[in-house]
């Protein structure tokens, strides 16, 4: 483990040494700026229609429960793409992967230094930005309306804290493996918007609409780090080497 | 002296074209090594057999007594420069070698020496804090070959380390080469396709065509072996033609090429170095120096490609 952190410390130095890593992050922050649109259109629609402010209180704590589900899932997908960018698909084109592949290092150590690599600065960019988010709807929009804080209910933090992070984990491992042997690491990223894209639609299907978030997050979880257990067995530095140019 | 790489019949195919065919060689303790070859012969194949990241599909691979091709303790002992220096060029001079420091569990206090050590060796410790990818191709090899020697290993695999820089940036990486091994006691294991630079600091050599180990041994036995018995005569004044009539008719003599004071003499089989000063000395030629022609290196290996192209 303590080599594995070696290569993710040393990755994440090299992605924030680019001014592009900030401006990317940045940008993909921003996007948590249509929840406020969207929580205040909520707020407007409510308060025209003249509802109590027990009732406002109620539809503040359910969209703000949904902003504690969401937004982690969404920012942490998408700044993963941009480290894995990095510590991968970089780390290939420019052949430094197989310098590192004839150390003493094993495979194992070194597939999840760049998992840990690209999954650690995005979890917590995205859990701090989500945070600050929460924050700062309470400030301009919840305590103006309703005169207090609302804090989103237990579960929805357990889940955007603690489930969310574990769900992203487990989708970079899958990732960073298929980068690992495919000749067209670039490509391999395609698979976080595809997964991304596949849980999103999952949390809004009818058939998943009785079902908590938290629970279908666990569920993509556990089929991740079993497809992503079975396919560790296909690993070999032979297969990372043949797919590397040169 | 003891082995410090064997290579047992390695063979090995890839995408259906036999790379290698049952490579077999042992490099020991203290050699430089040069391996030669022409481009896709085989070379890089091998160093990849050798640092374990392709399996060969039969024969043994060995590091200081351990197999190569599974365990990571060989390759601890282990430095290398491969094809792409695989510097990292957003991390400083500094950075690049701390990184792998860590990688070899060097301990913090060993580490600090041992950097600076390896930077003053190839004379990058005043450009210590500047990032890589400021720097030139020759720098970058330099650097390159501080951070396969920062971890104290026993053997160095090198794979044409001079590929790209030029001529005084060669010359600099040749000298550290040469440090390596005579200072800090390293066996090196240089492949290369640059007949000059091998010839100039390698004592032994494997010569590797279309996968295949066609010689193997030696530089100077190679060189004598291989110098088609020729022999160079230095005389005081230039030899008189009718001597040098006579001396076509001794057997097993020809004259090659003769200028000024110089006669280079083929000699056959039964021929005979010492009979040859005799027949001259009788004459009145005074001899400065008689020596054996060898063979360079360059006549070597186009003799060998050249058969090998012939098959």
């Amino acid at each position: 483990m303590g080599k594995a952190f070696i290569i993710a410390k040393k990755d994440v130095k090299e992605a924030f040494r680019s001014k592009s890593t900030y401006l990317y992050v940045i940008f993909l922050c921003l996007l948590s700026l249509p929840y406020f649109d969207g929580f205040n259109s909520v707020i407007n629609d409510l308060q025209e229609q003249g509802v109590t402010s027990t009732e406002l209180r109620l539809a503040s704590q359910s969209f703000l429960n949904g902003v504690a589900y969401t937004l982690p899932f969404v920012l942490t997908m998408l700044i993963c793409s941009v480290f894995a960018a990095y510590a991968i698909t970089m780390d290939k084109a420019k052949r430094t992967l197989e310098s590192l592949l004839a150390t003493p290092l094993s495979l194992r150590q070194i597939w999840l230094g760049k998992s840990l690599a690209v999954a650690l600065p995005a979890i917590i960019i995205a859990l701090l930005v989500s945070l600050l988010a929460l924050l700062a709807m309470n400030l301009v929009i919840v305590v103006p309306t309703v005169g207090s804080f609302i804090v989103p209910s237990v579960l929805s933090l357990v889940t955007g804290l603690v489930i969310v992070p574990i769900v992203a984990f487990s989708v970079v491992s899958l990732v960073s493996f298929l980068q690992l042997i495919m000749t067209n690491p670039t490509i391999a990223n395609f698979a976080f918007i595809g997964i991304f894209i596949g849980i999103y639609l999952a949390m809004i299907t009818e058939w998943a609409a009785s079902w908590d978030f938290s629970f279908i997050y666990l569920v993509a979880t556990i089929f991740l780090v079993g497809v992503t257990l079975f396919l560790a067995r296909f690993l070999t530095k032979e297969r990372i080497i043949l797919s590397s140019k040169g | 002296m003891d082995d410090a790489i064997i290579l047992e019949h390695i063979s090995k195919q890839l995408g259906g074209r036999e790379i290698l065919k049952n490579v077999s060689f042992t490099v020991k303790q203290g050699d430089i090594y040069g391996y030669l070859g022409p481009n896709g012969a085989g070379k890089t194949t091998t160093i990849r057999v050798m640092l374990g990241l392709l399996k060969p599909d039969s024969g043994k691979a060995s590091i200081l007594g351990r197999d190569a091709t599974e365990n990571g303790d060989a390759r601890q002992k282990v430095g290398f420069v491969l094809e792409a220096d695989g510097l990292y060029d957003n991390l400083t001079t500094h950075e690049n070698l701390d990184y792998y420091c860590q990688i070899y569990s060097v301990s913090p206090a060993r580490k600090r020496e041992r950097i600076e050590e390896m930077l003053r060796l190839v004379g990058l410790w005043d450009r210590a804090l500047d990032k890589v990818s400021a720097y030139s191709k020759g720098m970058r090899q330099r650097l390159a070959l501080a951070r396969a020697m920062v971890h104290n290993p026993d053997i160095l695999i090198l794979d044409e380390p001079t590929a790209g820089v030029d001529p005084s940036g060669q010359i600099e990486v040749r000298q550290i080469i040469l440090d390596m091994a005579h200072k800090e006691g390293k066996t090196i294991f240089l492949s290369s396709h640059n007949l000059d630079e091998v010839q100039r600091i390698c004592n032994r050599i494997a010569l590797i065509d279309r996968g295949e180990i066609k010689l193997y041994g030696e530089l100077d036995e190679l060189q004598q072996k291989m110098g088609r018995g020729e022999v160079v005569v230095e005389t005081t004044e230039p030899i008189a033609e009718p001597i040098l009539v006579e001396l076509q008719s001794l057997p097993e003599v020809s004259v090659q090429n003769r200028k000024d004071r110089t006669l280079i003499l083929s000699m056959g089989k039964g021929g005979d170095v010492s009979g040859i000063v005799t027949f001259l000395t009788q004459r009145g030629v005074r001899i400065e120096q008689v020596k054996r022609r060898e063979a360079s290196l360059e006549e070597i290996y186009t003799t060998i490609l050249r058969g090998a192209e012939q098959q």
